[in-house]
């Protein structure tokens, strides 16, 4: 058995949708690992989608835990799908601000 | 943020009529109309939105629950709309069961966040004790703005 645990420092106050919860819970549910997921001051199941989705309005860093034989590839595969959503969601987030400053409801 | 924030209780629709995920859209999209919220000619156009999401991925999130959502400019406000369907409606859903109880919320374009704490909520409540066993069984309209109010109070923190 391993434990992992890694935290991701998440620039601004990017959110987190409801699709990449949705591929963190598929992608959690196929590992042995039990696999938790903190943001702000919510914990919970990574393999859970309505556990994920209650992290949703949450900001700041994100801490992954893992428990398990394969914590350690879970871990990895899990801070990817994250890192990814972030870039997203910080870009949809200058792309808003961008339509605002242009005046656009 | 309480269901009773967003969710119109005009929006509420006890039995859909709709057997396809696009007419379940386009049912509770008209209740938002009809709930004097969104201009008529603006209906088909945010269905438009909800399905251009739902092709980038379902959002029949499992246990016969969906969550459709979109932003869109013709919307003012975060807005939610609430429907069951006793004998389930196939939506493409994660887990390829029929869902039963479908959330849908609009947001204005541009605005970042609204939604987030609303299907923060949604979560909530869906995983206080017997709610969603409880919310896929009722299909009077008084019996679920009962759930939601109740579960509201609950879940507050």
């Amino acid at each position: 058995m391993s434990v992992c645990s890694v935290e991701l420092p998440i620039d601004g106050q990017a959110a987190l949708h409801l699709r990449p919860f949705q591929e963190i819970a598929e992608r959690a549910a196929q590992f042995q690992a039990t696999v938790t997921i903190s943001r702000g001051s919510k914990t919970g199941d990574a393999k859970s989608i309505f556990d994920m989705m209650e992290l949703a309005a949450q900001k700041g860093p994100v801490t992954l835990e893992a428990d398990g034989v394969d914590a350690n590839r879970a871990i990895r595969t899990l801070s990817r799908i994250i890192r990814k959503a972030v870039r997203k969601a910080l870009k949809e987030e200058r792309d808003a601000q961008r339509g605002r400053d242009r005046g656009a409801v | 943020m309480r269901l009773g924030d967003f969710i119109l209780e005009e929006s509420i629709i006890g039995e859909l009529k709709a057997a396809t995920k696009r007419e379940v859209l386009a049912e509770m999209v008209q209740s938002i109309v009809e709930a004097g919220c969104l201009e008529a000619d603006a209906a088909g156009s945010v269905v438009e939105a909800l399905m251009r999401r739902e092709e980038i991925g379902t959002t029949g999130i499992g246990h016969g629950v969906a969550i459709p959502h979109a932003k869109h400019r013709e919307v003012r406000r975060l807005l939610g709309a609430y429907a069951h369907s006793s004998a389930g409606v196939n939506y493409d859903s994660l887990d390829g069961q029929p869902v039963k109880s479908v959330f849908l919320i609009l947001w204005p374009d541009g605005v970042i966040g609204p939604h987030l704490e609303a299907i923060a909520q949604v979560s909530r409540v869906l995983k206080s004790g017997n709610f969603l066993d409880r919310l896929k069984g009722a299909s009077d309209k008084r019996e679920i703005v009962g759930l939601f109010s109740a579960t509201d109070k609950e879940t507050q923190s």
